[in-house]
C-alpha cells in the first residue's frame, strides 16, 4: 500500500477513534448536568409520546439541580393525572403545590403519561435517597395488582437506574428479578437480558445521555408526528403546548359508553357480593396487589410516600347504580388500606370533586388541579415537616 | 436489526481487536469461525442452528461427491427445508386452501403440528447459497475440500441475516486473500462503508418508516402532492433500508479484509427496467437468472417459452421475499414488466421501433416509466392487492 494511502487509512482509524472516545467523554459529562431547561413536567414533546426517551440522568438532573441544603424534594410521579393533563403549562397543578409548600419544598413533576407509581418519578426518588437528600414522593395508581417498573412502557428508567447502581436496596425486588432471569419463558428472558446489556453498555459508554443531550440542545435526527414540521430541531424550540380543559359545557362529549365501562371497571372486578348486602374483596387480585406493592417499593421509601388513588369524574360516577357506587366506595377503601399496610400513606384523590373540576373521565381541568395540589399539600405535611 | 443491537456491538468490539491481533492466518480462521459460529447460535438458537448444519453438512458431503444427481437430490432437499420452514402454511392455508377449503384446513392443521413457531434464522440465505454451491459442483467446479471453508463460506457472520448472496469461489478466494493481508486500508474503507449503512439505516430509513407508519392509514385523506411524496418514501424506504444493511455487511467483511459481492448500484437512475435489475438487489437476480431462469431454459426456446420463463423466475423471486400473494404479484408484476422491455422493439410494431430508437438516443427518457414502474410495484410488495389498487387509483386520479 503506497505510503500516503496508508497514512490516510491511519488519519481516519485515529480520527474514529479519538471521535468516539470524545463521544463517551461528552456522555459521562452529560450524565451530570443534562437536563430540560425551564422545566415544569415532561410534556408531549420530550417524553416517549414522541420518541424522546430521557435517560434516568436526565429526570435526576431536574431534581439536583433545584434542590439546596435544607430543602425537601417533592417527586411527583405516578401518570397524566398527575403529569397534569387538561392544565396548560401555566394552570399546572404542581406549580399550584409549590406555592402552597413553600421554599422549603422543591417540588418536581417527573409523572409520565400512562406510567404506573413504580417507575420513572419513584426511581429518581430512590437515587435522591440515596445520596441522603430528604425526598417526598407522590404519586398515583389504580386499584388492584401494581406492575414492575421494568416490565412496562418505562422500563428503560429502571435498567438506566440500576446499571447506574442509583436504586435502594431492595431484597424483595432483587429476589423477584433474580427469579424471571432464571425461570421465565425464554422470550421474557431473552427481552430482560437486551434491556439489562443495553443499560450496562449505556452506563459504561454514555451514548443515551450524549444522544439525548444533543437532541434536546442542538438537533435532533427522529422525525415523529408530533414534531413533524421541525423535526430536526433541537427539542428545546418545542414548547409545552398542553392546553387547558375546554370550557365545562363542551366536556365529556366523546366515548360516553366507553367511560363507563372503565368507571365500573375500576371497582367491578375487586370485588364481589359477600351474600349479606355488602361486599367483599376479590381474593385473586387483592393478594397480588399485596405482593406487587411489598417486591416494588424499598422499605426506605415507603413513609416518604403519598399515593394517590384516583378517582373518576362524578359525572360518569353519579351514572353508576346505587349498586355499584357502593362497590366503588368499598374498593377504593380497600386498596386505601392495603397501600397503607405497607406503610404507604395513601388517600382517595377526586371523590369530593365536581364535575366541572375534570377535564374529561379521570384527568383534572385547572378548578380539579388547584383542589389537588391542597389535598397534597395537607397530606405531605401531615407525613412530614421539614 | 440485528447490526445495531447492543449485543452485536459488543460481539464486533471483542471480535474484531483479536481478529486484527492474532498474525497467522490460520489462527485468524480459528477466530472468524468462532465468532461466526457464536453469532449465528445467540441470534438463531439451538432450533435455528440445528437444521442449518443438518442442510449444511449434507450440501458439503454431497459436494465433495461431485456426482450431479446427488448434487440435484440435495438442491431437492434445501429446497423442501425452504419450503417447509417458510412456506408450508402458505401453501396449505392460500394456496391448497384456494383450491379446496377443506383441504386447506387440512393441510394447515398437519403444518402448524409439525412446524416451528418460526424458521431457522435467515433461512432463505442459507439456501440459496447452498443451492447455488451444489449447481455449480454440478455444473462440474470444484467443491470446498476443506469444512472450514465450506463452514465460513456458510455462516460468515456478515452477510448472514441478510445478505449479500455470496458465491462460493469468489468468497473462498476474498476469505484467502483477507485472511493473509487484512490490513489498515480495508478497515479504514469497512469502517466508511458501514458508516453509511448505518446513517442510510437508523437516520434515512428509520425515519421514512415512521413516516409511512403514520401516514398510510390515512391514505385516502391525503393531498395529491402528499400522495405522490408518500409513494416517495415509500420506495426511498426500502433501498436505504435495504442498501444500508447491505453496505453495513459489506463493510463488516471488509473491516476483515474480505470483499463481498455488492448488492445495489443506485437502482433509481435505472433508465429501463432490465437496467433497474441490474442494480438492484444484484446478489438476488444474478442469482435468479443463474439457477431459475438460465436453467428453465433462458431465451433459447423461443419467444413464448422466454416469456414463460421471465414470469416463473419473477414470481419465485416475488416468493422469496415473503410467504404471501402481494409478494407473488409483486414478482410477476416486475416478470410481465421486463418481458415488455426485452421485447417491445421487435413486437409492437413501428412505434416499438420508433421508442427503442428514442431511447437509445437519449436512454433518460426511460428514468421517468422506469421509476413510476418501479414506485407503483412497492405498492404491491408492501400491501394487499386490492389496498394497493386503492392507492394507486388515487395516485392516477390525481384528487
Amino acid at each position: 500500500m503506497p505510503a500516503t494511502a496508508r497514512a490516510r487509512s491511519l488519519a481516519l482509524l485515529l480520527g474514529l477513534a479519538a471521535g468516539f472516545a470524545g463521544a463517551v467523554f461528552e456522555g459521562h459529562r452529560a450524565a451530570h448536568y443534562s437536563k430540560p431547561s425551564g422545566f415544569r413536567r415532561l410534556h408531549q414533546r420530550i417524553s416517549p409520546e414522541s420518541s424522546f426517551y430521557p435517560p434516568f440522568s436526565m429526570l435526576e438532573n431536574l431534581a439536583l439541580a433545584r434542590w439546596q441544603p435544607g430543602k425537601t424534594v417533592v417527586i411527583i410521579g405516578g401518570n397524566s393525572v398527575l403529569e397534569g393533563a387538561g392544565q396548560s403549562a401555566d394552570h399546572l397543578w404542581s406549580l399550584r403545590l409549590q406555592e402552597l409548600l413553600g421554599d422549603r419544598y422543591v417540588v418536581v413533576n417527573l409523572a409520565f403519561s400512562g406510567a404506573y407509581p413504580s417507575e420513572g418519578g419513584a426511581l429518581v426518588a430512590e437515587s435522591l435517597l440515596k445520596r441522603h437528600i430528604p425526598v417526598l414522593y407522590v404519586a398515583n395508581a389504580a386499584n388492584g395488582p401494581q406492575a414492575r417498573p421494568y416490565e412496562s412502557t418505562y422500563g428503560w428508567l429502571f435498567w438506566d437506574a440500576r446499571a447506574h447502581d442509583r436504586l435502594l436496596f431492595n431484597p424483595a425486588r432483587t429476589a423477584e428479578l433474580d427469579l424471571r432471569f432464571t425461570s421465565a419463558l425464554p422470550v421474557v428472558r431473552a427481552q430482560l437480558r437486551t434491556s439489562e446489556l443495553s443499560a450496562r453498555l449505556n452506563a459504561l459508554l454514555g451514548f443515551e445521555e450524549l444522544w439525548h443531550h444533543v437532541a434536546y440542545r442542538h438537533f435532533s435526527t427522529i422525525w415523529t408526528f408530533v414534531t413533524r414540521d421541525r423535526f430536526w430541531r433541537p427539542r428545546q424550540d418545542f414548547p409545552d403546548w398542553g392546553p387547558d380543559a375546554p370550557p365545562p359545557d363542551q366536556r365529556y362529549r366523546d366515548n360516553f359508553d366507553v367511560e363507563m365501562i372503565i368507571t365500573r371497571g375500576a371497582s367491578q372486578t375487586f370485588a364481589e357480593p359477600d351474600g349479606q348486602g355488602g361486599w367483599r374483596a376479590a381474593a385473586g387480585p387483592l393478594h397480588q396487589a399485596d405482593i406487587d406493592i411489598e417486591e416494588i417499593f424499598p422499605q426506605l421509601l415507603r413513609p416518604r410516600m403519598l399515593l394517590l388513588l384516583s378517582q373518576s369524574s362524578p359525572y360518569y360516577r353519579d351514572r353508576l347504580t346505587p349498586e355499584e357506587r357502593a362497590r366503588d366506595t368499598f374498593v377504593f377503601r380497600t386498596y386505601e388500606q392495603v397501600w397503607r399496610r405497607h406503610g404507604i400513606h395513601a388517600v382517595i384523590a377526586g371523590s369530593d370533586f365536581t364535575a366541572d373540576d375534570f377535564a374529561d373521565r379521570i384527568h383534572l381541568a385547572p378548578a380539579g388541579g388547584q383542589k389537588l395540589a391542597e389535598l397534597v399539600a395537607r397530606e405531605l405535611r401531615q407525613l412530614h415537616s421539614p | 436489526m440485528i447490526f445495531t443491537s447492543h449485543w452485536f456491538l459488543l460481539f464486533a468490539a471483542a471480535f474484531f481487536p483479536v481478529y486484527w491481533l492474532v498474525w497467522h492466518p490460520w489462527l485468524r480462521r480459528v477466530v472468524l469461525i468462532t465468532a461466526c459460529g457464536w453469532f449465528h447460535w445467540h441470534y438463531a438458537g439451538p432450533a435455528g442452528v440445528l437444521p442449518i448444519i443438518f442442510l449444511g453438512v449434507v450440501t458439503y458431503l454431497v459436494a465433495l461427491s461431485r456426482r450431479p444427481w446427488w448434487c440435484h437430490a440435495a438442491i431437492a432437499l434445501n429446497v423442501a427445508a425452504l419450503a417447509f420452514y417458510k412456506y408450508a402454511v402458505f401453501l396449505s392455508a392460500d394456496v391448497l386452501g384456494a383450491l379446496h377449503a377443506g383441504w386447506g384446513v387440512a393441510a394447515l392443521a398437519r403444518v402448524e403440528a409439525w412446524k416451528p413457531a418460526a424458521p431457522p434464522l435467515a433461512i432463505s440465505f442459507f439456501v440459496f447459497e447452498f443451492v447455488h454451491y451444489l449447481m455449480e459442483i454440478g455444473r462440474g467446479g470444484q467443491p470446498l475440500r476443506r469444512p472450514d471453508q465450506f463452514t465460513l463460506f456458510a455462516i460468515f457472520f456478515p452477510t448472514l441475516v441478510a445478505g449479500p448472496i455470496k458465491r462460493y469461489r469468489q468468497f473462498s478466494d476474498s476469505l484467502d486473500t483477507g485472511l493473509k493481508s487484512v490490513g489498515l486500508a480495508d478497515i479504514a474503507a469497512g469502517a466508511q462503508r458501514v458508516a453509511l449503512g448505518f446513517f442510510k439505516k437508523l437516520v434515512l430509513a428509520d425515519n421514512l418508516t415512521a413516516m409511512i407508519s403514520t401516514y398510510q392509514g390515512q391514505f385516502a385523506a391525503l393531498t395529491p402532492a402528499q400522495a405522490w411524496l408518500f409513494l416517495a418514501a415509500l420506495g426511498l424506504r426500502i433501498l436505504f433500508d435495504f442498501s444500508g444493511y447491505s453496505d453495513i455487511a459489506i463493510g463488516l467483511a471488509r473491516v476483515a479484509g474480505i470483499r463481498i459481492p455488492e448488492n445495489f448500484n443506485f437502482p433509481y437512475l435505472a433508465v429501463s427496467l432490465r437496467d433497474f435489475w441490474s442494480r438492484w438487489h444484484i446478489s438476488l437476480s444474478t442469482w435468479i437468472r443463474d439457477y431459475v431462469y438460465i436453467p428453465l431454459g433462458g431465451n433459447r426456446h423461443g419467444r413464448g417459452r422466454q416469456v414463460l420463463n421471465a414470469i416463473i423466475a419473477f414470481g419465485l423471486c416475488g416468493l422469496w421475499h415473503g410467504a404471501a400473494w402481494h409478494f407473488v404479484l409483486w414478482g410477476l408484476w416486475h416478470g410481465f414488466g421486463l418481458v415488455i422491455n426485452t421485447s417491445y422493439a421487435t413486437q409492437f410494431g413501428h412505434t416499438g421501433v420508433w421508442l427503442a430508437g428514442l431511447l437509445k438516443r437519449w436512454p433518460a427518457l426511460g428514468w421517468l416509466p422506469t421509476t413510476l414502474f418501479v414506485g407503483f410495484g412497492w405498492l404491491l410488495f408492501f400491501y394487499e392487492p386490492a389496498q394497493a389498487w386503492a392507492m394507486t387509483l388515487k395516485l392516477l386520479s390525481f384528487r
